[in-house]
């Protein structure tokens, strides 16, 4: 019995170990943000299989085929609400495989930069 | 003959209890924003109680109107456009000049203009407040009297929930490839490069917050100058405030002066806006090249438009 205590205790350490973490950003990821009319509002990204994001609120979407590239832990954006200084810079933070904060390296749009920096993201599901 | 007055009597009945069942009864405001919708539909806020916000903003017409201009209580045109009253939450500024900031602010100016519905707001808040049954909503409501504050809030309210999501939306949203024709789709990569809609129309409802020459404005023919009536700033001569392209292809005719009838008039004149006003002044210099669309690259463009038309919630309007 201590036997197989122990194997399943070491195959658990094994694999939490060797698990690979999900690192990228594609997908949908929420935030429930304080709104200017003092409501809470659910704003989603959703970066895309094709490198373009969406930003979402209320059913429509608000930030139309934004771009992005992610090269490790730094995801560049590119979206025409920030025309024409088009590129922003983060970096970014995952908590865990499914909660995330950009961390501001290079964004010379304040509207993107104010408002990204202050996201606090969470992975939703497909 | 009996029989003929029963049934006669029944029929009476049904309708009537018809009617009481789907009274205003049953339908009265019970917050701002049926209130507002309420007092959207109503005439009492004209001069001579015959116009509505609803007579220029109409419901079937993503709350826009068919003409170019439209007539105001005393027949008198308006000078420029009526905009959509849908998909206005998110708009920073409101009217063609932006003179109003705020949606509270912008829903009291046509009740006062003497083009439109030609009532102070005086006279308007003195009439609400000799209607009982208004005088009960707004007490039910906002806990007082109809004042020049709760009706503004109340009309805005009301605008502000005539949020229409589109099968745009949920092409993006939710991956639905169905929901968009190729030739829509293909527009919308059109629109977000080669036709360079996207640098001013972008954001939630497709327009940015700035205000834009497109070169409708040439001093002679076309001598609306727009945004500087209201800044008195030179450098705001001819320009507007950028159209938001929800609904847009239920709101013809555009542009400020609605001098375009049909969508594919706007793409033919961004195409080459020279052709159509050879002596702009001021234009801003995105426009200063023709686009050199192709036919098919103007219906793709036109399709992507049409799928931005998004259905709003049944109201009582449509009842």
């Amino acid at each position: 019995m201590k036997k197989v205590l122990s194997i399943l205790i070491v195959a658990t350490l094994l694999q939490s170990c060797t698990e690979k973490r999900d690192t990228s950003i594609k997908g949908k990821w929420v935030d429930h943000m304080l709104a200017q009319d003092e409501t809470y509002h659910d704003f989603i990204v959703y970066f895309k299989e094709d490198g373009t994001y969406d930003g979402i609120e209320g059913g429509k979407v608000v930030i139309q085929g934004g771009r992005y590239e992610q090269k490790g832990d730094t995801l560049i954006v590119n979206d025409n609400a920030c025309a024409p200084y088009n590129i922003g810079m983060y970096k970014m933070v995952l908590y865990s495989q499914d909660s995330m904060k950009l961390e501001l390296i290079a964004d010379s749009c304040d509207v993107r930069r104010q408002g990204t920096v202050a996201f606090r993201f969470k992975r939703m599901q497909p | 003959m009996k029989w003929i007055l029963t049934i006669v009597c029944m029929v009476i009945m049904i309708i009537t209890s018809l009617i009481f069942c789907t009274s205003p009864t049953q339908k009265m405001p019970d917050t701002a924003e049926t209130l507002g919708e309420h007092l959207f539909f109503d005439t009492i806020l004209s001069i001579n109680k015959k116009f509505s916000c609803a007579s220029c903003h109409k419901p079937g017409l993503s709350f826009a109107d068919s003409v170019d201009f439209s007539p105001g209580a005393f027949g008198k045109k308006g000078r420029r456009n009526t905009p959509s009253a849908m998909n206005v939450s998110a708009q920073t500024h409101f009217f063609w000049d932006g003179r109003a900031t705020t949606l509270e602010e912008q829903a009291l100016m046509p009740i006062a203009n003497p083009d439109e519905m030609a009532l102070p707001i005086d006279s308007a808040v003195k009439r609400l407040q000799a209607d009982k049954n208004y005088v009960r909503l707004f007490k039910k409501i906002f806990n007082e009297a109809p004042s020049s504050k709760t009706l503004a809030i109340a009309l805005a309210k009301f605008e502000k929930s005539m949020e229409t999501p589109s099968p745009f939306d949920d092409w993006r949203i939710n991956d639905n490839e169905n929901a968009l024709s190729a030739s829509a789709k293909r527009g919308f990569t059109i629109f977000s490069n080669k036709g360079k809609c996207v640098k001013c129309h972008f954001g939630p409802d497709f327009n940015n917050v700035e205000f834009r020459n497109i070169g409708l404005f040439d001093g002679k023919k076309l001598n609306d100058s727009g945004r500087a009536d209201f800044t008195k700033l030179g450098s705001d001569i001819g320009k507007f405030k950028i159209g938001p392209l929800r609904n847009i292809a239920l709101t013809a005719p555009y542009m400020h002066n609605g001098m375009f009838k049909t969508l594919r008039e706007v793409i033919d004149y961004y195409n080459d806006p020279d052709k159509v006003v050879p002596n702009p002044i001021n234009r801003d210099t995105l426009l200063s090249q023709p686009l050199h669309l192709t036919e098919q690259e103007k219906t793709d463009l036109e399709n992507f438009l049409k799928s931005l038309s998004g259905k709003r919630q049944v109201t009582e309007s449509d009842i």
